[in-house]
């Protein structure tokens, strides 16, 4: 908690003070609420405007944590699979980055064509989405090993099996997870991008209906609820990652 | 008994011959050093004893067994320490036994606390010293099973003071524990002062060009190391190794 103060009072007050210049402009140049609305008038919309909203943040949530559990697990598969079998990695690895030059607003319509309006293909948007960080960051994870411990394993005698498991894979944790955390903020994007192409609910929607009533004050709303799952969810995926990997010396130490 | 035998070892990468006709034998209990230049091909030929690469031309044996090319018969410590960052000090000396799947936590404790590292057990790398860990890492090849210790110049990335502490507490330990070991080294007063027998290997490609037979009694206090018995054999050995690069310059 204290370093959170230590660490978040810098960029609070930037913040803060961004707000406050915001404010005086709408105020001073008498700028219109629908071109831009004020973070007062934000404020009061994210107060007063629950029942508007609320029933949409728990299927966007929703979506999120499954679509990234997915994301998580199939990506893991994929890069183990690609370490493993040399033969797969080669075959693959370049259509994998070639994959994900394809923008996924693009690929979504496709994919509610094939699926449908379910979840089906949300999920499927935020998979897509997700598993590249992850594989990636797992199979570079996998490919810095300090060459001494490998001599050692492999002169020792050890197998394959107790080579991955001993040395390749708790190696890969920290690079793993940088790849999670990155996949994580994808996941909420991914899931309002997947909720524009047609949902009943969601922020995507909320975010979508504001936006053609020219409430612009209920889409900054929606910004603000997009940034606090992200954050809830980074903040999870952080606790985990500590819990994980108790070897690294704690940052606090390293503070200058 | 001999307990490693090398039968003309030869190999070369691409073009580069980094060994050529390699012969020398290993008895059983033995100290040896072999020394050479930095990147004369020595790591090379601990890779082929430890079973990683293949020579081209000749033969490995150990304990009468023909071992070319396989793997789990040594133990080896590397330059770096080469500790596992995620586990304790307890789990990373345990290693070696883990892999040949033999327990032994006692003897782990016993030797940890030899070392000095009583209390550290559930540390973690990060925690130690380079001294520490260089410790931590050869206890790791003292506990594996094998037979034959082979150090690839362990000692060379640490300061003065620590590698003279550490060489001192090698010679200690291998006095109890007697384990075969061969060790390569780039430093003479280090060779000549840990080991039974020096065999000097030659630059490019590298050839066992003349071998000593280290004539100080056991134990070896260090005030050998200033008579003027072992400078005299610094200079022989330097000599020998001079001569050789002069002929080829």
């Amino acid at each position: 908690m204290k370093t959170l103060i230590i660490k978040g009072w810098r960029p609070t007050s930037v913040l803060l003070l961004l707000f406050i210049i915001w404010e005086f402009f709408v105020k001073i140049f008498n700028i219109e609420q629908w071109l831009l609305p004020s973070p007062s008038h934000i404020f009061i919309e994210l107060v007063h405007g629950t029942d508007v909203y609320l029933e949409h943040l728990w299927p966007t949530i929703q979506l999120c944590i499954i679509g990234l559990l997915l994301g998580c697990a199939i990506g893991i598969v994929t890069g183990t699979i690609l370490h493993i079998v040399p033969f797969l990695r080669e075959a693959f690895y370049p259509l994998l980055i070639i994959s994900q030059n394809i923008p996924i607003i693009v690929l979504a319509p496709l994919l509610v064509i094939w699926f449908g309006f379910g979840m089906l293909p949300k999920i499927i948007v935020i998979i897509l989405v997700c598993f590249f960080p992850i594989t990636i960051a797992l199979l570079d994870g996998f490919k810095q090993i300090d060459r001494d411990i490998m001599n050692y394993m492999k002169m020792a005698g050890a197998t394959k099996k107790q080579i991955f498991w001993k040395l390749e894979w708790p190696n890969a944790l920290p690079s793993l997870f940088s790849g999670i955390k990155i996949s994580a903020t994808y996941s909420v994007m991914g899931a309002v991008i997947s909720e524009w192409l047609g949902a009943s609910k969601g922020i995507g929607v909320y975010m979508q209906l504001s936006q053609s009533s020219f409430r612009t004050d209920r889409v900054f709303v929606a910004i603000i609820f997009i940034i606090l799952i992200s954050l809830l969810l980074l903040g999870a995926i952080m606790m985990f990652e500590k819990w994980m990997i108790r070897w690294r010396p704690r940052e606090e130490n390293n503070r200058e | 008994m001999s307990k490693l035998v090398l039968n003309h070892i030869t190999k070369s990468f691409g073009n580069q011959k980094i060994l050529y006709d390699v012969t020398f034998t290993v008895k059983e209990g033995e100290f040896i050093s072999i020394l050479g230049p930095s990147g004369s091909g020595k790591s090379t030929l601990f890779n082929l004893i430890g079973g990683i690469l293949l020579p081209d031309k000749g033969s490995i044996q150990f304990d009468g067994k023909e071992i070319t090319g396989k793997r789990g018969f040594i133990s080896y410590m590397p330059q770096t320490p080469a500790l596992m960052s995620w586990r304790n000090i307890l789990d990373n000396v345990l290693l070696g036994q883990e892999i040949a799947r033999k327990h032994d936590h006692k003897k782990a404790y016993e030797m940890l606390e030899k070392a000095g590292l009583k209390g550290y057990e559930k540390h973690f790398p990060y925690e130690l010293s380079g001294g520490m860990k260089q410790r931590v890492s050869f206890i790791r090849s003292l506990l594996s099973p094998q037979s034959l210790i082979c150090l690839d110049e362990p000692f060379s990335a640490l300061d003065e003071f620590t590698r003279f502490e550490m060489q001192k507490w090698l010679l200690s330990i291998w006095q109890e524990y007697k384990r075969t070991i061969l060790f390569i080294t780039h430093n003479i007063d280090e060779a000549l002062y840990l080991s039974d027998r020096i065999i000097v290997l030659s630059n490019k490609p590298a050839t066992v060009q003349k071998e000593f037979i280290v004539p100080f009694l056991r134990p070896r206090k260090e005030e050998i190391l200033h008579s003027t018995d072992f400078l005299q054999w610094k200079k022989q050995i330097y000599d020998e190794i001079k001569k050789h690069s002069v002929n080829k310059h």
